[in-house]
């Protein structure tokens, strides 16, 4: 799973630009703009894993859907999260994450909310896209 | 005799002989995951075996079985290409009519084009059908 993990946030990281940075959801503080840092810069996403079962009730192999939780602070943030959660669904829809260490037979975009709203803690405008990810350790 | 995991393997080898296969399966389909594309899953369906005391001793065995043949789906999810790609793998089977020996009386071949379901991963599935039977005299 930490291998998946690592696939994902490489694969959006190298592949969107504007992305600054990728958290999971338990660290999801990281991004808060406060004393101990500065939270972040434009884009932001925390992703949240939502279940995971057996694939086809093969061992070793998983279903796991995924929230990711994208975050937007620049000044016209509502519109510009719009863009960003496209671009994201844009470099997973039907994307690759296998590597050395996973394989991936598909991963999905299922749905989003495309209707921003405002994220108090982070002060910044907020969308969710879910994708689901069928995959195995090699 | 095992007439199912003959008639299984000669499929299997005669597809695998005369086009591209990277992955093959035996297995139930529920249970199939492509490792590779295009890939193969041959499925056991049904084995009958016929005894029968007429002049000569004889007997029929017969076999069904299902393959299913799948593709990665392209981003357009056009089937041109896939179906042309079917319609190939019948005129092999079609050039094999006693399958190697297992289903010496000829074969019944029906291909059926499935909807992927909600287990499926992005592609392209048809399952051809085949049906046989096998003739022995005199043994």
């Amino acid at each position: 799973m930490l291998d998946l993990l690592q696939a994902l946030e490489s694969k959006l990281l190298s592949n969107i630009t504007a992305l600054d940075k990728i958290r999971p959801m338990t660290k999801f503080n990281q991004l808060k703009p406060d004393e101990a840092g500065p939270g972040f810069d434009k884009y932001a996403i925390c992703h949240e894993i939502v279940t995971d079962h057996k694939y086809k009730n093969r061992k070793g192999k998983f279903e796991t859907p995924f929230f990711l939780n994208c975050y937007s602070n620049v000044s016209n943030g509502d519109v510009a999260v719009i863009w960003f959660i496209s671009e994201v669904k844009k470099v997973l829809d039907e994307a690759d994450l296998s590597n050395a260490n996973i394989k991936t037979y598909s991963v999905e975009y299922d749905e989003s909310s495309p209707q921003p709203e405002f994220n108090e803690v982070l002060q910044a405008w907020q969308s969710v896209i879910k994708v689901t990810i069928r995959w195995r350790e090699l | 005799m095992s007439i199912m995991g003959q008639t299984l393997e000669a499929i299997k080898t005669i597809l695998a002989a005369n086009t591209t296969i990277n992955y093959n399966f035996t297995g139930y389909y529920d249970d199939f995951v492509a490792e590779d594309y295009p890939a193969i899953c041959a499925e056991p369906d049904t084995g009958q075996s016929l005894l029968g005391n007429g002049l000569n001793f004889n007997y029929d065995d017969g076999g069904k079985a299902k393959v299913y043949y799948v593709e990665e789906a392209p981003e357009n999810r056009d089937m041109t290409a896939f179906i042309g790609k079917v319609d190939s793998l019948v005129e092999i089977i079609k050039q094999h009519p006693r399958l190697d020996g297992t289903l010496n009386q000829g074969v019944n071949i029906t291909v059926k084009y499935m909807r992927r379901g909600p287990s499926d991963n992005i592609e392209f599935i048809a399952m051809i059908l085949i049906e046989g039977r096998n003739y022995y005299d005199n043994l």
